[in-house]
């Protein structure tokens, strides 16, 4: 054969041993994959379409819906004045409590994985707060903590100092929401935890030896062992703060007031749904918050090319 | 890790900060057993935990349910439900990132972005849709519309945990097991899921206590009282346009608890002895 | 490609199911609506009807007796009861019926009564009322009107409220303050709030402030010898919302009534109320709420009164009526109307199980019932008995059941009256963001 034959050839086997490696597992995936396609296309993807359909009518549930093509996104947008208010509260919960519950739970996590005595019990009590998840009680237990006459409060009187209502007043109310999102850090705790766990020890010790102090060690070693685990909390924690529901219906006793200082996205978006009767508007919203979620999380995933660290080589 | 680190004032001081935190944590639990404890109308009245006058009777009244249907029925329906969806996410999700985090197929970028955006799209609208669907199949009020779910891996949001954890495997273990001649399914079951454990391990936490807590679905889905889990059980207590047993509300949530606690402090095991690096010797 | 066409396949498919369950779930008129014998056929064979209702543990108990009771008498008809509490009643109820499953039997609330009527998830008992299965000649007039939308008969009150004054009528012997009497006015309960306030001094109210809660601003617009709604539209307006606002923020700076920021941590469980605190000595609610009113206060030496709300001043009518508590309704797509109706008509009219129910849900509907319970009852009840009295004779009609959309202004009128006592903004603004917010609400909802 003459040398370009030669060489197209080898370009050839080359290109084609590509596509085999890329589509190596094709039948492998399926078969790990399969469970998760079923879901999604009888449990999931139907309902999510029906959804979409939905947005684009008027649909009280208790009765047939009905086109109205683009209305409910531009009422949206042109006249719903809580509509924006609840972009706002959300928005402002998302930038508070995301960078703050990490940041302690990661420090948290940090703390606990050195090895103190106890460390069992600590990381029980500090997971507690998230076991009691989003129940009555909770509301309660917040009021009586944060409330006119609770606790905060009767401590800062005995110094002196007359403090407002911090659940009730439309100035502060969000952010006794904020805190008890940031109370209950330990989910965000436990995977750091996991995720620590899997850094092998052999790597922190070589770098004791050589030399590294602990502040080192932290930036170079552990972060960058971390950062996966990082990426998906950040990850999660933005897309689930941003649904954030239930402890503002609940202290807010689903009303997002005072004054809708807590009317997050999905509360209103509840509210609207199936308080109002005005579904096809509240599945507008949904879908709105997709792509407004999609967006944030497109520019994490994108940022993650420069800090996050696979050990498996590979890129996100 | 000399001299500095283990002075006394270092830990002290540690100990104090963590204790302190440990008591605002605590509280809360604190303040909802000490409200198990006392009579109704004198829950909202005090402010300290502390019970002036201890009783029994929330206890008593909320064991014994509501018509016939002992507290106990209520955890029992709650416990099976809870195992049942642990088992399904772990196999299934974990089955899944494997499949995103290891191995190459077509169309696999679609995918991941697909079960992200599943994670998006708040679940009240696509509420109304499902329960129709479920109707239709006659699965209404039975434990299948909360339990099959999970055998489909449709908590996305596990699937996404795994994909990060495996991906913090190294890619040399799986090569290795490769030429030792082993398949995508051995290196599953071998390498990947044993040294993942706490992945595993934390879904198995998370979804147990999600389920366990999980009150919109199981009311939407659960009609008959005999099938009622614990978040319905306890809101039978509650009635906010009239009165509500605080008391009994309160002492069945403290008992319920428990399984909780027990579940997280039996999974706490697995990291505490962590996951032996042996894999990477060698 | 391939993927694409299974794609939109399923799309259409899960569109289709969707399409059918959806007009499937609601008809424009409830079946059987014309035949009052519906279902003849049956009858001899078993027939399950579920049933639904909201309520504390007392009121499960109460009702599931008397379904023992009915199925007593009925041995071929079972009940199977599904209840809750009141939080997520009406979620699960509009899901079911969304999925045309939702219980025969259905206890319903005013607040919700045209929207689900409207929309055909009622069963319509006119046929059963006129041919007496449904027995309502004992029933108040302005009941059957109250649970009637568009001249047809949708829902039968289970229980005769009455919104009035609860006040602790300890605390005003105490002050040596004469008790709100029958024929005092706004005016009156300003200067009582005023002076008990100032008499008990730091932290302690007259009342709780109520500027917020639409049911009891309606009573002052009626005052004025109009509803508060009229088909579609509020009628309100901003000179009487100024001067109901107006009143309440006086009452907030003299130390009257809660502080704006009390006022935001109540909630409407009455556990929380001010009254209930030991912090205030009035409070608005409604009379079956006495009972419990009484039962959670943390003075529990103290005695609790009620009385009817104030007069206007130069009142056209009276603002008072009497309001159903909730309705006993029965769902649009039952198999089985005619045993609906004749639950229904047990639950009302039964003499042995209105006896079990007592006035949990509130006062009986049927009036003879009514005068055949009343000796036999506990003093606290015979309270509620003797002001539902005083109230139908001090009283006006009851206006037509809430248009669709209520919720949302009920929502928006206490988000207003929450901004107005927090200070955000000025009044005339709000209020006339408020009007044209209900404006916008009610029109597109009709």
């Amino acid at each position: 054969m003459t040398t370009s034959q030669v060489s197209q050839a080898r370009i050839e086997s080359v290109a084609t041993r590509r596509v085999k490696r890329r589509y190596a597992h094709n039948g492998a995936a399926l078969l790990f994959l399969a469970p998760w396609l079923v879901g999604l296309l009888f449990l999931t993807l139907g309902p999510m379409l029906v959804s979409l359909y939905i947005s684009f009518t008027d649909y009280s549930i208790l009765a047939a819906p009905s086109w109205v093509g683009l209305n409910n996104y531009t009422t949206m947008f042109t006249s719903d004045k809580l509509f924006t208010q609840s972009l706002k509260v959300t928005f402002t919960y998302v930038a508070v409590s995301v960078p703050v519950k990490l940041i302690f739970a990661l420090l948290v996590a940090m703390l606990l994985n050195k090895g103190i005595r106890g460390l069992g019990i600590y990381r029980t009590v500090y997971y507690i707060p998230t076991l009691l998840g989003g129940s009555v009680a909770i509301a309660m237990l917040w009021r009586k903590m944060l409330g006119g006459d609770g606790l905060l409060n009767s401590v800062l009187a005995m110094v002196g100092i007359k403090a407002p209502d911090w659940v009730a007043n439309p100035k502060y109310a969000l952010y006794s929401i904020v805190l008890l999102s940031v109370w209950q850090f330990g989910s965000s705790m436990i995977i750091f935890l996991a995720g620590m766990k899997q850094i092998p020890p052999e790597y922190d010790e070589a770098s004791a030896v050589d030399g590294a102090g602990p502040l080192r060690r932290f930036f170079y070693i552990t972060l960058p062992i971390l950062s996966p685990v990082i990426f998906f909390n950040l990850v999660m924690q933005l897309i689930t703060s941003f649904q954030s529901f239930t402890q503002a219906f609940v202290i807010s006793n689903g009303s997002g007031g005072p004054v809708n200082s807590t009317l997050m996205y999905s509360l209103y978006l509840y509210k609207k749904g199936f308080s109002f009767f005005q579904m096809g508007y509240a599945s507008a919203m949904a879908w709105v918050l997709v792509i407004l979620i999609g967006v944030f999380t497109l520019l994490v995933f994108r940022s993650s090319k420069l800090w996050v660290h696979y050990e498996d080589g590979g890129k996100s | 890790m000399i001299g500095q680190r283990n002075s006394t004032a270092w830990v002290v001081s540690k100990h104090v900060l963590i204790s302190g935190i440990a008591f605002v944590m605590l509280y809360p639990i604190l303040w909802m057993l000490g409200s198990s404890f006392k009579p109704g109308h004198m829950i909202f009245t005090e402010t300290w935990f502390w019970p002036q006058e201890w009783n029994w009777q929330n206890y008593m009244n909320g064991w014994s349910g509501i018509q016939g249907n002992p507290f106990s029925r209520f955890l029992t329906n709650s416990v099976i439900l809870s195992l049942g969806a642990v088992l399904g996410n772990v196999i299934s999700c974990s089955m899944a990132a494997y499949a995103f985090a290891r191995l190459n197929f077509r169309f696999k970028a679609i995918c991941f972005g697909l079960m992200l955006m599943t994670i998006m799209l708040p679940h009240h609208v696509t509420l109304i849709p499902q329960y129709i669907l479920f109707n239709h199949l006659e699965w209404v009020n039975t434990y299948l519309p909360l339990v099959v779910p999970k055998w489909l891996a449709t908590d996305a949001f596990f699937i996404f945990l795994m994909v990060q954890f495996f991906r913090g495997l190294p890619k040399e273990l799986d090569e290795a097991a490769t030429i030792d001649g082993c398949g995508p399914v051995k290196i599953y079951t071998k390498i990947i899921i044993p040294l993942a454990f706490p992945a595993l391990v934390t879904t198995m936490i998370f979804t147990f206590l999600w389920t366990w807590d999980d009150f919109f679905s199981q009311l939407i889905y659960l009609s008959d009282v005999s099938k009622y889990t614990v978040p319905l059980g306890l809101r039978l207590f509650l009635d906010s346009s009239s009165q509500s047993d605080w008391g009994p509300m309160f002492a069945m949530s403290v008992l319920s608890l428990v399984p909780c606690f027990i579940v997280f402090i039996v999974c706490q095991k697995y990291f505490v002895e962590g996951i032996a690096t042996s894999g990477l010797k060698g | 490609m391939m993927i694409t066409k299974k794609w939109v396949t399923l799309f259409c498919l899960s569109l289709l199911l969707f399409a059918t369950a959806c007009s499937g779930g609601a008809t424009d008129k409830p079946a059987s609506s014309g035949e009052a014998s519906g279902s003849e056929g049956d009858s001899s064979g078993k027939i399950e009807l579920r049933m639904t209702w909201w309520g504390s543990q007392t009121r499960h108990d109460l009702t599931t007796k008397v379904i023992q009771l009915f199925e007593e008498k009925h041995p071929g008809i079972t009940i199977k009861p599904e209840y809750s509490g009141w939080d997520g009643y009406f979620d699960k109820l509009t899901t079911q019926v969304a999925g045309s499953n939702a219980p025969d039997i259905i206890q319903m609330d005013y607040a919700f009564l045209t929207d689900f009527a409207r929309r055909g998830a009622l069963l319509d008992l006119t046929p059963f009322a006129e041919s007496k299965e449904l027995r309502t000649e004992d029933h108040d007039q302005s009941m059957i009107t109250a649970g009637s939308i568009d001249d047809k008969l949708y829902a039968i009150t289970l229980g005769v409220n009455a919104p009035g004054v609860i006040y602790d009528a300890t605390v005003f012997q105490e002050l040596g303050i004469e008790e709100p009497q029958e024929s005092w006015t706004w005016k009156d309960f300003g200067d009582m709030a005023t002076k008990i306030a100032a008499a008990k001094g730091d932290g302690f109210y007259g009342s709780a402030d109520i500027s917020g809660t639409t049911n009891m601003f309606e009573v002052f617009i009626r005052q004025s010898g109009k509803g508060l709604f009229d088909g579609g539209t509020m009628t309100a307006t901003s000179e009487e919302l100024q001067q109901w606002f107006d009143m309440w923020a006086a009452l907030r700076e003299n130390g009257g009534v809660t502080t704006a920021e009390i006022t935001a941590s109540t909630t409407n469980a009455l556990e929380t109320r001010p009254i209930s605190l030991g912090t205030a000595a009035m409070d608005f609610a409604w009379s079956n709420q006495l009972l419990t009113f009484q039962q959670v206060n943390k003075n529990q030496d103290h005695k609790l009164g009620i009385q009817v709300l104030p007069h206007g001043i130069n009142e056209k009518q009276i603002g008072e009526y009497l309001k159903p508590g909730q309705f006993l309704s029965g769902y649009g797509k039952t198999k089985h109307p005619k045993e609906v109706a004749m639950f229904i008509d047990f639950m009302v009219n039964d003499p042995e199980a209105t006896a079990i129910l007592g006035s949990e849900r509130g006062v009986p509907v049927n009036s003879s019932i009514r005068e055949q319970m009343q000796p036999t009852l506990p003093e606290a009840e015979q309270t509620i008995f003797q002001f539902i009295d005083t109230v139908s004779k001090h009283s006006s009609e009851i206006d037509p059941p809430y248009p669709q959309g209520f919720a949302e202004v009920d929502t928006s009128f206490k988000s207003a009256s929450e901004q107005i006592a927090f200070g955000q903004g000025n009044t005339p603004d709000v209020i006339a963001q408020f009007i044209e917010g209900a404006k916008a609400t009610l029109g597109s909802s009709q």
